[in-house]
């Protein structure tokens, strides 16, 4: 076989090329769709509790939470997690209500007056690089704020306390911010010593107050003190009229959330000493007084007693899917993924590991994925805001 | 648009497979071609001398001088060579777990790498060395190597009001990557004297069988009452699916062989320059452990080597 020095060269050359052109075997992957955030900073006695995050036009995120005990913390982050700013709203703009509502490019909020304890709604606008907010409206006769949630109509109704009739109130404000209607429901004892606890974040446990509304806007409901029990209660949009009730029995049982799913279906967790369960397909009749423990639902061993927990519905990969946010005892935030037509669950998903974190937020993102809020113990006992991104393919997978 | 192969995909030519046996075509090749070589020059027998010159230069079949490395007179040489290495990190883009809201005195984000010299792994290789020609020579050194590098970060909490309550911590990672590679390489040797110095260069391609990290905890306690930094925990994780398959790059070296008998001993020092990132984008944030617990993400890396070895080569 003849050969010149030339051909030696050439092959050795082509194997030298061939080498090292050998494809890698990564993939490449865009940033914004996957990272993992913890913001940390270096005050020993600084502290941040996490309430809600949304995604803002620019792909970035706005993060609502509070700061110390009760003060009102608002944050920015880029598209890829990166820290941007933040704002300490001192008194008396204290204690954000659960979360951020986007009206016209601006997030809106509302907050307690820890002053007079009324309410005021509070307006951030990205264009704003200080982030002040500014108050839209304040409302001095709705006082002990306890939760507020938009209805489908625009408009919102809020939750609040009445210490001097001991009544839960329900306020519906049309989406001008006015009022449409008030009214009260019995407690019949006085709860204020645990309200006032909530607020000055002195309280073992926070009670999961929440409001909400039906697919079609024709009932309302609240998660609150009623008839001496943590209760939820129906009522009539149109008037505020109770109709139904599922009770609890004092703050030993109850619902922690629930979403609407239509008719008769409603997508609830609930507790019980303790004890934690899930009903992704829960028949609740608005029209009927009954006892939550009635509800067929599944126990959850692993979800920490009184944890956040949070039930949305969302469509991943073309299926409507309930996803439910918490967090476990071992400490680690969880989801829930539930065929919204069946019921069964489809996937579960863990964020988080060794260091304590607890479940804030999630919202569904513009490129399909999902962004979860939580608090982590940094080094085991400084407590940070933690954003994890999980990307649309991730996020498919678990429902495939 | 350009799309990126996809994990685990390859070029028809480029393929590990195609390697091989484009390798063992060039082994034949070059047999045949240095026989037919020598019949024409008449540096074998029966025949005549082709060309005084040539033959002066290239002298004879039989001179140990063309041995391939061992003390025989075979186009031939296999050996062994194993010694320690030192790697060095390019990082590209960096990662960090955490972003600060407030200012720090120091850049907590960014990973510290250590001195190379801390970066001590080894290597064994195999050694097959075929002389084309005079004293040129090609070798295949199919290697088994443990890189590992190690980077560090920095992390305080202070009491403002008070500064002496406050903590101290440092996280060293140490990661251990197992790699069987295939560098092949142009060989020179410079003189011929009983000790020949010589040069080589060529490239190589690993695979990563395994990789793991090791997590130490260090830190100074002060608001606990600590005055001295205290080891806190170690823990040791695999992280096989941080890393891709794949390290290619370039390798050139220098060395000395002496002339034993039948073998020959080698010293040399190769350098090897990784021409890949070798984190697995994809999987940067999903080893949990990692990013919740140890607070590391890897930054983009490419592996860098300097291999200090002795070997024994014989001729056939």
């Amino acid at each position: 076989m003849m050969m010149n020095n030339n051909n030696i060269f050439y092959i050795f050359l082509a194997l030298v090329v061939g080498i090292t052109s050998c494809n890698t075997g990564e993939a490449e992957v865009e940033l914004a769709n996957n990272f993992v955030k913890i913001y940390n900073n270096e005050d020993f006695k600084i502290s941040y509790q996490p309430l809600d995050i949304k995604q803002t036009k620019d792909g970035g995120f706005i993060i609502l939470g509070v700061e110390g005990s009760n003060n009102t913390y608002i944050s920015r982050i880029t598209d890829v997690g990166e820290f941007l700013s933040d704002t300490v709203i001192s008194s008396p703009y204290t204690n954000p209500l659960s979360e951020l509502i986007e009206i016209n490019d601006a997030y809106h909020f509302f907050s307690m007056d820890d002053v007079s304890l009324g309410l005021h709604l509070l307006k951030v606008s990205l264009s704003d690089s200080s982030q002040t907010p500014e108050v839209v409206k304040s409302f001095p006769e709705i006082i002990y704020p306890l939760h507020a949630s938009q209805t489908p109509d625009g408009g919102f109704i809020i939750q609040s306390y009445n210490r001097d009739d001991k009544t839960t109130v329900l306020t519906k404000l049309n989406a001008g911010f006015s009022l449409v209607w008030q009214e009260e429901y019995e407690v019949l004892e006085d709860v204020e010593e645990k309200i006032i606890a909530k607020f000055a974040g002195t309280s073992e446990r926070t009670m999961p107050y929440f409001t909400g509304a039906t697919d079609d806007g024709a009932m309302y409901f609240f998660n609150g003190y009623f008839n001496f029990n943590f209760s939820m209660v129906f009522v009539n949009a149109s008037n505020g009229e109770m109709t139904g009730v599922l009770n609890g029995l004092r703050e030993e049982t109850g619902v922690s959330a629930a979403v609407h799913l239509g008719g008769t279906s409603y997508a609830l967790s609930r507790y019980s000493f303790g004890d934690s369960f899930i009903a992704p397909k829960g028949e609740v009749t608005p029209q009927d007084a009954k006892f939550s423990g009635e509800i067929e639902d599944n126990k959850f061993s692993e979800i920490e007693a009184h944890a956040v927990v949070k039930i949305k519905r969302l469509v991943i990969n073309g299926k409507s899917v309930v996803v439910y946010g918490t967090h476990t005892k071992s400490k680690q935030i969880v989801l829930y993924l539930y065929d919204e037509v069946d019921g069964v669950l489809l996937g579960v998903k863990y964020f988080g590991d060794v260091n304590p974190y607890e479940f804030g937020g999630f919202n569904i993102t513009g490129d399909g994925g999902l962004v979860v809020l939580g608090r982590t113990f940094v080094a085991g006992r400084f407590p940070r805001m933690v954003v994890f991104k999980m990307s649309q393919e991730d996020l498919n997978s678990l429902v495939e | 648009m350009f799309k990126p192969p996809q994990k685990g995909q390859y070029s028809l030519f480029v393929s590990l497979k195609n390697i091989g046996i484009i390798f063992i075509f060039l082994i034949i090749s070059t047999d045949g071609f240095s026989q037919e070589f020598y019949k024409k020059s008449g540096l074998v027998k029966g025949k005549g001398n082709f060309n005084g010159m040539r033959k002066k230069k290239m002298g004879s079949a039989n001179d140990p001088s063309l041995s391939s490395g061992g003390g025989g007179n075979s186009k031939w040489a296999f050996g062994l060579k194993g010694g320690v290495n030192f790697t060095k990190i390019f990082p590209g883009d960096q990662f960090s777990v955490f972003s600060y809201t407030k200012p720090t005195e120091n850049s907590r984000e960014e990973k510290q790498y250590v001195s190379i010299s801390d970066n001590k792994g080894f290597h064994v290789t195999f050694i097959a060395k075929y002389r084309v020609m005079g004293n040129l020579q090609v070798s295949v050194q199919p290697t088994f190597s443990t890189y590992k590098y190690t980077y560090e970060n920095d992390y305080a909490w202070f009491d403002f009001d008070n500064t002496t309550n406050s903590l101290d911590l440092t996280y060293s990672h140490i990661q251990s990557l197992n790699y069987v590679e295939l560098p092949i390489l142009i060989r020179y040797d410079i003189m011929d004297f009983p000790i020949k110095p010589f040069v080589q260069a060529g490239g190589f391609y690993g695979r990563l069988l395994s990789a793991s990290k090791e997590v130490k905890l260090r830190g100074t306690d002060y608001a606990a009452g600590a005055s001295e930094k205290a080891d806190i925990s170690t823990t040791t994780i695999g992280v096989d699916d941080l890393y891709v398959k794949s390290n290619y790059g370039l390798i050139a070296g220098v060395g000395i062989s002496y002339r034993l008998g039948a073998a020959s001993v080698e010293l040399g020092v190769d350098y090897k320059f990784g021409m890949n990132d070798i984190v697995d984008k994809s999987n940067r944030f999903k080893e949990s452990r990692i990013v919740s617990g140890s607070y590391d993400i890897l930054d983009d890396t490419k592996l860098s080597n300097f291999l200090f070895s002795v070997g024994f080569i014989f001729g056939l």
